[in-house]
């Protein structure tokens, strides 16, 4: 909200003479673009109706029923959801925060950090970027055994670790945009009022770039909150997170599609809320750091 | 690479340090022991065989094999036609929203939240409660109407993945794209209209072009992603029938939790790692470079 | 193999720098067995690893009991069933510590012993005294069930509850449709039955079986099935039998038009999950798997309760039973520090003394079946399970050291016990579901079949 330079604001609309034939077509429209949207998102719905059914009401599939809460009561009651819940609040939160914690200056430090070399900071973006690009897979296997060695496997510090690793060029590339719009006299006249360079970051820097931020850190949370492969293959048990608990849904408990839906519902709402909240900023944040990288 | 500039007075290059140590923990050093892996006999399940130098064993044995020929076609296949259907649908759907239309946000949440949804539960949902061919809405609309639809994840596997995939990424092309319309300056369309341009020029000839670099961006992010799915194949078909739905993540997957053979699974990933960071390495130029040219 | 370790430990390093200076202070799980060496059992903690299934809640719960009179704790780690396999192999492969005792399956019992994995149980039962030894009473213990926990005459595993491959009718369907429930029948015949009963419009299907690929999943039934026709996965000789033995081909037939003329709709996304949902929904007049599902069929909350039957696998050149046997089992990790508290733990767990207290607690309908003959033998049991005596019957039948008719080099029935098959084994149900769905002929599942089991073979060093 402070950058309004980045934005462009909306010129003055052109008012436009309306007739009957405009409208009707306007009402067409607008009745294809719900009816699409209902469409879309369909599975969605239903699974969040299927949540308020009891597991007798599931088949044949029906729109009508009478809701109920028992299946949620149902869930709350399974240990099993809370540990993995409470798992991936954990998780998430502390990867995310370290990744934002470690990325933000790194960020900062790669576009007014001075190098010997000029070009030292671009190849070091350059190399931030690439491991953006770095499949999982490629890494998988000797974490595997390094953690099973010390004894991370099923930990969540194994997982934060990994994550924040992850996540931290991530970061870079969605910030790092944003410190470069900022024009550096800033810096030097703050130094000249004598300001450390440290409080410079934090005072100024840091709120002047707050979108960003925030940004990167919403679709952080998001990434992290979803991910399965890492957790999958890291999380052994104990630290086991949603993604990997409802891909167990079935052969854990049997297959009660009430219940299935139920949990699914509850898993989702977290980042669906997020997500909604956050979409304009993640747009931008999302641009930015590729138009301009 | 950062001890050069120490003796420089400037500390804030300081800043970089943790964030390089954690990136270089977790993905480059693994890397490298990947690689060294690769070239290994190592089973983990076979104590009695111990570990030795293979040479290029694992290569040859996983090069030789027609599968993995099939699975490489999988990936591409996969993650290529999803990232077009997604090119389309996006934009499609962008230009449906940009107007004014009362209720536009609670449409765009709609049309959106797929794209929030963790990949196992849009797995297991549309497996379960969508196209189960008895519990599920297929199995009701075949019933009811009397119609035969198709077994989806037995018959074709990987084309409904690859709809799954498309059902989840194509808001995230929406909504990129969508921010690019909005940014087209109103006069710009108003004086392409007056200058008598129907709809579908206008969208063509002056929309299209000016979203170029919001496509980019999310056929890039699009791409990074989509390449390495994993989520869906697991919930759904598990990668089968066959290695029909395998792609190369699912397959070093399976390679190493069900032989426990590391030394042939780090191959895998290996070739995994060249085959993408090559793809995304030549998009990304190619991108770069008509980049320049419109500079220009 | 030195740059590897020494790269290891660089690794290490680096990641205990990391975490210093992360200082996360997350609740870690306890890796090493900390606890120290105390003679004194007061003190005693046992770890067990079990799967995540219905007879383990119980378990856990009276082992509280257990605690109370003996004073050694027991601490759970409840694992999903799919996941169990993984994480014990991980722990077995990094040298053990964190379990004391394990859960494992008749598969990994074959080669978890000669890896050096599991402890020998037979010193302890020597050590036992006479009147120990009678009240476990070995000699109750189901035949093939304890042979399957058995290997050169020492026994690696106490049994906690065992299953055989079963044909489930629904008898509400067969009587409606004047269909008699055949006794011993072959593959043809259920085919046909199956044909005639099957009526997909009304959501009314002939038979429902696995299909979906995993070595333990469509494998196992399949496995049987091989069996049935009187092929094997490969000969005395090591020799894979795939394209080789025309029965093997008659196996595949079978099961595809099976499921495909008479089975249930998405065939191979169909897990034992899936498979159980609709014989339970009665939407399935036969279901061939596993006995210990019928417990889930025999409670007022299924459709199917009082309505159904079990039978004898069905058969075709073999004529014996070619049912599949498991064994759950609770084995000793060797690296465990309390190797005497632990035994005398699963000994308790799997006594007959158990089953009555699971009883007792919870109702005789729920305790762990398949291992003791007494359990089979108590009035009450019998009563609230009326098809235990077929259970029972087709556990005895079982030949487990002879599971075809020709002569085969390895032990078990719907697995090839060698550390190898958990991968050619799913590799081949890749190739068997690929060919029910249609995307390959025959001849070119037989064919990828028997190139993927001949690598494995010979990259195994097994010919």
């Amino acid at each position: 909200m402070n950058n309004t330079s980045l934005s462009k604001q909306p010129l003055p609309k052109i008012v436009k003479p309306i007739n009957k034939k405009n409208i009707s077509y306007k009402s067409l429209k607008m009745l294809f673009v719900y009816a699409f949207a209902l469409l879309y998102s369909f599975p969605i719905i239903y699974m969040i109706l299927t949540a308020f059914k009891s597991e007798y009401e599931v088949s044949p599939p029906s729109l009508i029923f009478k809701p109920t809460l028992e299946t949620f009561r149902e869930i709350f009651l399974n240990a099993s959801i809370w540990s993995a819940l409470s798992n991936s609040v954990i998780i998430v939160s502390a990867s995310a925060g370290l990744a934002l914690l470690l990325g933000v200056p790194a960020a900062y430090a790669l576009v007014f950090a001075k190098f010997k070399k000029a070009t030292t900071s671009n190849s070091l973006y350059l190399w931030f970027i690439t491991t953006i690009i770095l499949p999982p897979v490629a890494v998988i296997i000797p974490i595997t055994s390094a953690f099973k060695a010390v004894g991370l496997l099923g930990s969540h510090s194994g997982l934060i670790l990994v994550y924040t690793g992850f996540h931290i060029p991530l970061v870079i590339w969605m910030v790092y945009s944003y410190f470069a719009e900022l024009p550096k006299e800033l810096i030097e006249a703050a130094e000249l009022d004598g300001a450390s360079k440290i409080s410079v970051f934090i005072k100024i820097m840091l709120p002047l770039c707050k979108t960003g931020i925030i940004s990167a850190g919403l679709l952080v949370t998001i990434f992290i909150w979803n991910e399965f492969f890492i957790a999958l293959n890291l999380a052994g048990n104990s630290a086991i997170t949603l993604p990997v608990y409802m891909s167990r849904f079935g052969s854990q408990m049997g297959l009660f599609y009430a219940k299935l839906a139920a949990s699914s519902t509850l898993v989702i709402v977290p980042v669906l809320v997020l997500g909604f909240l956050s979409q304009k900023s993640l747009v931008k944040g999302l641009s930015m750091g590729a138009v301009k990288g | 690479m950062v001890n050069k500039g120490v003796v420089s007075k400037d500390k804030t290059k300081l800043l970089l340090l943790p964030g390089i140590i954690v990136v270089v923990v977790t993905t480059q050093i693994p890397f490298l022991m990947t690689i060294i892996y690769s070239f290994l006999n190592y089973n983990l399940i076979r104590p009695d065989l111990g570990v030795s130098f293979a040479g290029l064993k694992n290569f040859s044995r996983i090069l030789t094999d027609s599968e993995f020929y099939s699975v490489i076609v999988n990936t591409f296949y996969l993650t290529g036609v999803s990232l077009l259907l997604c090119t389309i649908v996006g934009i499609a759907v962008a230009l449906l929203l940009d107007g004014e239309i009362p209720g536009i946000n609670f449409v765009r949440t709609l049309i959106l939240a797929p794209f929030f949804v963790m990949t196992t539960v849009t797995g297991m949902i549309w497996k379960t409660l969508i196209l189960d061919g008895t519990f599920g809405w297929s199995g009701h609309i075949s019933n009811v109407l009397g119609v035969n639809l198709p077994d989806f994840f037995s018959q074709y596997p990987l084309t409904s993945i690859m709809l799954l995939i498309v059902w989840q990424w194509a808001p995230f092309f929406v909504l990129v794209i969508l921010a690019g319309l909005q940014n087209i300056p109103e006069e710009i369309i108003e004086s392409s209209k007056i200058d008598g341009a129907s709809w579908f020029s206008t969208v063509v000839k002056i929309k299209i072009p000016m979203l170029t670099m919001h496509i980019q961006v999310a056929v890039m992010l699009g791409l990074i992603f989509i390449i390495k799915e994993f989520g869906l194949i697991h919930t759904t078909t598990a990668g089968g029938p066959g290695v029909l739905s395998n792609n190369l993540t699912y397959y070093v997957f399976k390679v190493v939790s069900l032989g426990s053979d590391v030394g042939r699974g780090a191959a895998i990933a290996v070739v995994t790692v060249i085959l993408s960071v090559t793809v995304i390495t030549l998009l990304f130029n190619a991108i770069q470079k008509q980049k320049d040219g419109q500079k220009l | 193999m030195k740059k590897t370790s020494l790269l290891n430990s660089l690794l290490l390093l680096l990641f205990c720098i990391m975490l210093v200076a992360c200082s996360s202070n997350e609740t870690q799980e306890e890796v090493t067995g900390e606890t120290e060496v105390n003679s004194n059992s007061e003190d005693v903690t046992l770890t067990i690893a079990v799967g995540n299934n219905p007879q383990m809640p119980a378990l856990e719960k009276l082992s509280k009991e257990y605690t109370e009179e003996t004073g050694v704790k027991v601490d759970f780690a409840l694992i999903p069933e799919n996941d169990l396999r993984q994480t014990l192999t991980n722990h077995a492969t990094i040298g053990g510590g964190q379990y004391d005792i394990v859960q494992i399956g008749s598969y990994e019992m074959a080669f978890w012993a000669d890896n050096g994995w599991l402890e020998d149980l037979e010193p302890y039962f020597e050590k036992m005294s006479d009147e120990e030894l009678a009240e476990y009473d070995r000699e109750d213990l189901l035949p093939p069930v304890k042979q399957s926990l058995t290997i050169d005459e020492k026994q690696y595993g106490l049994p906690f509850y065992a299953e055989a491959s079963m044909m489930y009718y629904n008898t509400e369907v067969f009587e409606k449709a004047g269909i008699e429930i055949p006794t011993n029948p072959t593959w043809d015949e259920i085919y046909e039955i199956a044909t005639q009963l099957h009526d997909p419009a009304n959501n009314q299907y002939g038979i429902t079986m696995r299909g979906q690929p995993g070595w333990g999943m469509n494998g196992a039934v399949f496995g049987s099935m091989i069996h049935a026709f009187g092929s094997r996965w490969v000969d005395e000789n090591w020799d894979v039998q795939f394209t080789k033995d025309p029965n093997m081909a008659r196996a595949f037939e079978m099961y595809k038009k099976l499921l495909v003329d008479a089975g249930q709709p998405n065939i191979v996304s169909t897990g034992y999950a899936e498979a159980s949902q609709l014989f339970m929904e009665g939407n399935a007049a036969m279901f061939y798997d596993a006995t210990s599902l019928a417990e889930g069929f025999n409670n007022s909350e299924s459709k199917v309760y009082g309505k159904f039957e079990m039978g004898l696998a069905p058969t075709d050149v073999k004529i014996d039973n070619t049912g599949w046997i498991w064994v759950w089992a609770l084995g000793i990790d060797p690296n465990s520090k309390h190797k005497q508290e632990a035994f005398d733990f699963i000994t308790w767990a799997t006594s007959k003394e158990y089953i009555e207290r699971v009883a007792e607690d919870s109702g005789w309908g729920t305790v762990p079946p398949g291992t003791r003959q007494s359990t089979y033998e108590n009035k009450d049991y019998m009563a609230e399970t009326p098809y235990a005596s077929d259970v029972l019957n087709s556990l005895n039948t079982i030949k487990y050291d002879e599971p075809s008719v020709d002569p085969v080099p390895y032990v078990g029935i719907q697995y090839v016990g060698i550390p190898e098959f958990a991968e050619f084994g799913t590799q081949v149900s890749e190739y068997l579901a690929e060919y029910v769905s249609g995307a390959t002929t025959l001849e070119e599942a037989l064919e990828k079949s028997q190139n993927a089991v001949e690598t494995a073979i010979a990259n195994g060093g097994y010919k």
